[in-house]
């Protein structure tokens, strides 16, 4: 399946969970926020991505615990 | 039926199991009840569901009175899926894990006549796929005028239907209908990515888009950083350290500069930054990881470029994507 599109730390200019890596990916799918699920693989995504308003599956595979 | 017997009317719902060409369906109906016409038969369906909307259009019916139609699973199960398989099988056994591949060769080869599902595969679709667009004209029909095979809302034949096609996208790249089929459009609006169960128990949503974090929520990264570092202790350290730096560090630094200075904040060589570089194409899929983790040579991203990519970040993931493909 491929990706529509993939953003970068180094395309967007900044590492998550700063905004604008999550802002660049809904500017590229041109999505609202509220209908763009991210799916997180470690803590810091959950407040990171649902600071830009998409609600949040965290992929916790390996047993992360939440971030403070 | 004699409905003086049985009278219904505004406010009742009435399911019509086996409704055949509809005279129940339609009398209830007619009488202002809520029907649901429910038949394995796609073809008599369709003539149920056009009745029922020239019933409404001709204003027979009482304002309020809805039906809906909604086919059963054999359609899907011996028409849909029968239809499908012979043009997706190569694909699906390349998908398939090592481990059950002698099962799959045994009993679809069973069924098939041949074990050589690749070929088997290319000749099906050197017919094209007309066959099984063909398969979809009860579909088809019934899409043209409403939006949803169940009728204004989606019900089991949408799920049903649905389903077909999501277990064929996620095992192969053939595409399966064209962009000006009503079917095609039933897909691209109904059948989105994800209909998901939301955390506070709100039922079913559905998004526009899914946004993965490529390295940890699909790819397994984790376990390449604790095997480059000597051990998961080693390499959550170092991983954590990194994270830390990248939480902190503002305007972009390159990826490999940090994975030096979370290695040496730790204590640990930093060199280890080089061995992941030269380790990265060992990348693997979550899913695949954990199948894979007790098997002798551990697993490997599957789609091995031919050529090294460059280390920047940029280029290391559109590696991924591209090989993902």
């Amino acid at each position: 399946m491929p990706f529509k599109t993939v953003i970068t730390a180094e395309s967007a200019g900044f590492y998550k969970p700063r905004p604008e890596p999550y802002r660049a990916v809904l500017t590229a799918l041109g999505t609202a926020p509220e209908r763009t699920l991210f799916v997180a693989g470690s803590a810091s995504d959950v407040p990171g991505a649902k600071g830009v308003g998409m609600p949040v599956y965290w992929h916790n595979r390996i047993g992360l615990p939440p971030r403070d | 039926m004699d409905f003086r017997q049985f009278p219904v009317g505004p406010g009742d719902r009435v399911l019509d199991l086996g409704c055949g060409g509809g005279r129940h369906a339609f009398e209830v109906y007619r009488q202002g009840a809520d029907v649901v016409a429910f038949d394995a038969d796609h073809g008599e369906l369709c003539g149920v569901n056009g009745m029922t909307r020239a019933m409404r259009a001709a204003t027979e019916v009482p304002p309020g009175a809805h039906a809906g139609c909604v086919g059963g699973s054999g359609w899907v199960d011996t028409a849909v899926h029968v239809a499908l398989f012979p043009i997706v099988v190569g694909d699906l056994y390349d998908r398939v894990r090592q481990i059950d591949q002698p099962y799959f060769q045994e009993s679809r080869g069973k069924r098939l006549g041949t074990t050589d599902f690749a070929s088997f595969q290319a000749k099906a679709r050197e017919k094209g796929v007309a066959a099984f667009r063909a398969v979809l004209e009860p579909a088809r029909r019934i899409l043209r005028d409403q939006k949803f095979l169940a009728g204004e809302e989606p019900s089991y034949p949408d799920y049903a239907l649905a389903g077909a096609f999501l277990w064929a996208r996620i095992a192969s790249p053939q595409q399966l209908l064209e962009p000006d089929d009503p079917v095609h459009a039933w897909r691209r609006a109904h059948a989105r990515p994800v209909r998901w169960h939301g955390p506070q128990g709100e039922g079913c949503v559905t998004y526009d888009a899914v946004v993965f974090d490529l390295l940890t929520a699909l790819l397994d990264s984790w376990t390449l950083w604790n095997d480059v570092a000597g051990s998961p202790e080693d390499g959550m350290r170092w991983r954590r350290r990194y994270l830390e730096i990248t939480y902190g560090c503002g305007a972009y630094r390159p990826y490999e500069t940090l994975v030096r200075e979370a290695a040496r904040d730790v204590g640990l060589p930093e060199s280890l930054g080089e061995g992941l570089e030269r380790r990265w194409g060992e990348l693997c899929t979550l899913a695949r990881s954990a199948r894979c983790a007790d098997q002798a040579g551990g697993c490997r991203w599957p789609w091995r470029p031919t050529a090294r990519s460059g280390w920047a970040a940029k280029r290391r993931i559109a590696w991924a994507c591209r090989s993902r493909q």
